[in-house]
């Protein structure tokens, strides 16, 4: 007999076959405008709702007793609704001074209208009826305070308790949405907004005047939530886990400052109950950028430039204003590779 | 320059009716690679969809965690699922321990078998004896005969696991058909005595098929290791018999009687094949499956990773993952005191000052306490030692897990050793015996004449070389259960001993307890002390809650309490 182990593989059916497997389906209505007024303003609009069907997902209505499995079946829907515009605007005064301007918003608002999903308790456990990556997140209610402990260190009656962890005084509390005096995953309400903003703005503004042109573009973007744990965990969470300790946590709990504390109690050990999606953590993602400023002179045909065709010289800076949220780039929240500042300067000659 | 125009209008308009293919949009069939039908014709695939269902029985490793939700242990991460269990937050919705779709996975993996074993073709064997040598014919056909015994096998160990949580659970005799939606559509559950009694029936129609000398005899040589056998058969009807003869089972219906449970127990005794191991530290190491004490067991393969969870903590790579052994635990072991056995009474001086000394040996297999040696380490578990509180990850309870922990294994480099969880073993072969005897004719009364008492059977397992213990003269209930405990622990059996006999508020729900020491120089203070109050409801807790998802898909109405 010994000790030496040899390994068989096993075989098993695949799963049931989807015998009505088929491409995903988009019905879209359409309303645009298009027009040109005085020769000078050009406007589009576009309003639209869309609706997808036969999104694959995973089937959930045969009970588990059978030991079935499926293939995709072809049934979630989503509604998408929204509107595009996009105005322009150019013009010339006498004395050859051009200025153009122009703006385009665009708006979407989606929302999962059939999704296949488990039976929740709660109706805002659902993911159907709601948009597409809606943050659920804990409601806070400030953080443990010395006087929710009793004598011993535990949870003084009436104290709503924390599945997720041993709480101490310093760690974030949160709203108890379904009254059972425990704060688990039933808790969690949607919140907010999704990460995808719903609304996109940019401007364009330039002018152009004996010789000198310069173009700025920037972006606006509104409508968009951002959770710092999902992005920025490492730059909220000190010292778990060999972590480092950055700015955000500047004015912890501790007791001296438990009425204006901004982050919970410091501690080298994890409290998952610290960890959870809560709107403690979510920050509205908003952001406003000058995504580039280009600045430039044509250098007139005259004299020693005769023989050169066209010659230009420019300066371009992209990224150079960014908003900020919490002190992090807001696009990418990353502690690590910033989002990058360039500015280059130029000579374009044509020969 | 007008005509070149045009016939270059003309080309382009041309070549675009000729590029589109019509039809790459419409969905195509491609039939997959391996038809059904070879699937079950070919020996060598039907063997897989066997290999297959022996993946489904139970991760005893992975389940030690849950020792931690009961007075048996605390598990020092936090995020371990036991905790979810201690807190008393588990339900419907949110169970840690929920293999419902596991299990009957594994169900409808060996309803496949049976219902297709006939369809394999051995031909090209029969057509290929040589010399009229038809050894490796016969060995094909037999192993497929043998195949269906470890299919009831398998299919009444996973009802087992099932019933033991969920009390009734749909039976599914044939293998189910989504095309036929008859067949499953509406099951209804069946009662909890329904169940345990289709497990003992498929026990007995497997014992029929695979002999006791399956592995022993020269035909069935090649039957390999970790295969059911006859005594794995017999040893999990006596359990599943216990457990039906238990009284939280008797509540729910069932009426097998410990009578039933004796006789299944006896089956295995009579065989007379097992015996009881002179080292009981060798049933958990590295060579446990060839012990005699071992029936039936999964094999690991060289792992390490219940070293690097286990280790005490200053041993550099222990990774704090530790399920540490609670002072409820350690408290049940019995000290020597002159010559006799006696229960550990803390309110003895003599006793609270070297609690170590003089325990049960079976002590010092399962736990590391503080002072013991490992590794050539002597561990210190006070505040301040060498694996002791406040280092990072150390454990709270004052004690590590030792049994099934292989001190040989080197953290550092990684090596790792072989492992094997004992699913069934003659100690509690007997230790079940010595239940159901003694609920059912009394500690030393033996009507049937299986030739040993309900105290001989549990003296022989307090006694086994190695542990001596002095016998016991009497019996109660608690004594068998306390036995049970101190032999069986860490092995995945307290969690239901307790429930079965409905003491989950008495043990589960009292406070577990930690060892508190301080360290005199030389000397040591021992403080007993509370770790943490435990949550057990035993209105509703002995039964597990049927996953909501599955309720709202058949309508069945919830265990009472959830």
């Amino acid at each position: 007999m010994g000790t030496s182990n040899s390994y068989y593989n096993g075989r098993t059916e695949g799963p049931y076959a989807n015998a009505d497997f088929t491409w995903e389906a988009k019905t879209i209505a359409n309303f645009g405008i298009d027009l040109t007024l005085l020769n000078k303003l050009n406007a589009t609009i576009d309003l639209f709702t869309e609706k997808r069907t036969g999104i694959l997902e995973q089937p959930v209505n045969v009970p588990s007793y059978t030991g079935f499995s499926f293939q995709n079946a072809n049934t979630g829907e989503v509604v998408n609704k929204g509107f595009e515009a996009s105005l322009q605007y150019r013009d010339k005064t006498k004395s050859n001074f051009e200025y153009y301007g122009g703006a385009t918003i665009s708006f979407a608002r989606n929302e999962i209208s059939k999704k296949a999903e488990n039976y929740q308790p709660y109706d805002y456990l659902y993911q159907e009826g709601f948009r597409i990556g809606q943050f659920k997140a804990l409601q806070s209610a400030g953080f443990y305070q010395l006087s929710d402990f009793d004598a011993n260190g535990n949870l003084a009656a009436g104290v709503v308790k924390s599945t997720y962890g041993q709480v101490h005084p310093g760690d974030l509390k949160y709203v108890d949405q379904n009254g059972d005096g425990l704060i688990n995953d039933y808790d969690k309400k949607p919140m907010r907004f999704a990460k995808l903003p719903e609304i996109t703005m940019g401007f364009n503004l330039g002018c152009k005047y004996a010789g000198f042109d310069l173009d700025v573009f920037v972006q606006d973007v509104t409508n968009r939530t951002i959770s710092l744990i999902d992005d920025a965990f490492d730059y909220t969470h000190p010292l778990a886990n060999g972590n480092n300790i950055t700015l955000f946590s500047d004015n912890p709990w501790t007791p001296d400052q438990a009425q204006t504390a901004t982050s919970p109690r410091l501690s080298t050990l994890v409290n998952n109950n610290n960890n959870q999606q809560a709107d403690f953590w979510l920050r509205n993602g908003s952001f406003f950028k000058v995504r580039s400023i280009e600045l430039g002179y044509t250098v007139p045909q005259k004299g020693f430039f005769k023989r050169i065709d066209a010659l230009r010289i420019y300066a371009n800076g992209n990224n150079l204003i960014s908003s900020k949220i919490e002190r992090l780039e807001p696009e990418r929240l990353s502690m690590g590779y910033p989002l990058m500042k360039t500015i280059t300067a130029g000579i374009k000659a044509k020969f | 320059m007008k005509r070149t125009y045009y016939s270059i209008a003309a080309l382009i308009f041309t070549l675009s009716f000729v590029a589109c293919k019509k039809d790459f949009l419409n969905v195509k069939d491609v039939p997959a690679n391996t038809p059904i039908e070879q699937l079950y014709s070919n020996y060598d695939y039907i063997q897989g969809i066997v290999w297959n269902a022996y993946g489904y029985l139970p991760d005893g490793f992975g389940w030690m965690d849950m020792e931690a939700a009961t007075d048996d242990a605390y598990h020092t991460n936090v995020n371990d699922r036991s905790h979810t269990f201690n807190y008393g937050v588990w339900n419907q919705f949110n169970n840690p321990d929920n293999p419902w779709s596991y299990y009957f996975s594994g169900i409808y993996q060996t309803n496949l078998f049976l219902k297709h074993r006939g369809e394999v073709n051995l031909e090209r064997y029969s057509n290929a004896i040589v010399n009229k040598d038809s050894t490796d014919f016969k060995k094909r056909a037999t192993n497929i005969k043998l195949m269906e015994g470890e299919c009831y096998f398998l299919k009444a160990f996973f009802y087992l696991e099932l019933v033991k949580r969920y009390g009734g659970v749909p039976l599914i005799d044939t293998a189910i058909d989504y095309n036929n939606t008859a067949s499953w559509q509406g099951l209804k559950r069946n009662s909890v005595d329904e169940c345990m009694k289709y497990i003992v029936s498929l026990c007995n129609k497997a014992a029929v098929i695979i002999p006791d000398s399956v592995r022993t005899s020269s035909a069935t040589s090649w039957y390999e290791s970790g295969r059911a056998t006859y005594g794995a058969i017999k040893a999990l009807k006596a359990r599943a018999l216990l457990y039906a003869a238990s009284p939280l089972f008797k509540d729910a219906g069932s009426t097998a009687t410990w009578a039933d449970a004796a006789a299944a127990a006896n089956e295995v005794i009579a065989m007379k094949v097992y015996g009881l191991d002179g080292n009981y530290a060798n049933l958990f190491g590295a060579n446990n499956a060839t012990s005699t004490e071992a029936i039936f067991f999964k094999r690991y393969g060289k792992t390490n990773g219940l070293e690097y969870s286990n280790f005490p903590i200053m041993f550099q790579g222990s990774n704090g993952n530790s399920l540490t052994p609670s002072q409820n635990y350690v408290d049940e072991f019995e000290v020597k005191v002159g010559s006799a056995w006696v229960p550990f009474d803390w309110s003895n001086p003599t006793l609270a000052t070297n609690p170590y000394s003089n325990r049960d040996p079976r002590l010092a297999a399962s736990v590391i306490y503080n002072g013991a040696s490992f590794k050539s380490n002597t561990i210190q578990t006070y505040y301040g030692g060498n694996s002791g509180q406040p280092k990072q990850n150390a454990t709270r309870t004052g004690y590590y897990l030792s049994k099934y922990v292989n001190s040989g294994v080197d953290l550092v480099n990684g090596t790792s050793f072989e492992h094997q969880w004992m699913y069934f073993r003659y100690g509690e072969v007997l230790l079940n015996y010595a239940e159901a005897m003694f609920n059912a004719y009394g500690a030393t009364a033996d009507p049937q004449g299986y030739g040993m008492t309900a105290l001989q059977a549990l003296n022989k397992v307090r006694q086994r070389t190695g542990v001596a213990l002095s016998a016991r003269t009497n019996l109660t209930q608690d004594s068998i259960l306390h036995e049970r405990r101190v032999e069986l622990g860490f092995e995945g059996h307290r969690w239901w001993d307790v429930r079965r006999w409905k003491l989950g508020g008495q043990y589960f729900g009292a406070p577990v307890r930690s060892i508190s020491i301080t360290s005199n120089g030389g000397t040591f203070t021992y403080t007993p002390a509370k770790l943490e109050d435990r949550v057990y409801d035993n209105s509703k807790m002995n039964w597990y809650p049927i996953p909501q998802s599955e309720i709202s898909k058949t309508g069945w109405s919830q265990n009472p309490g959830w």
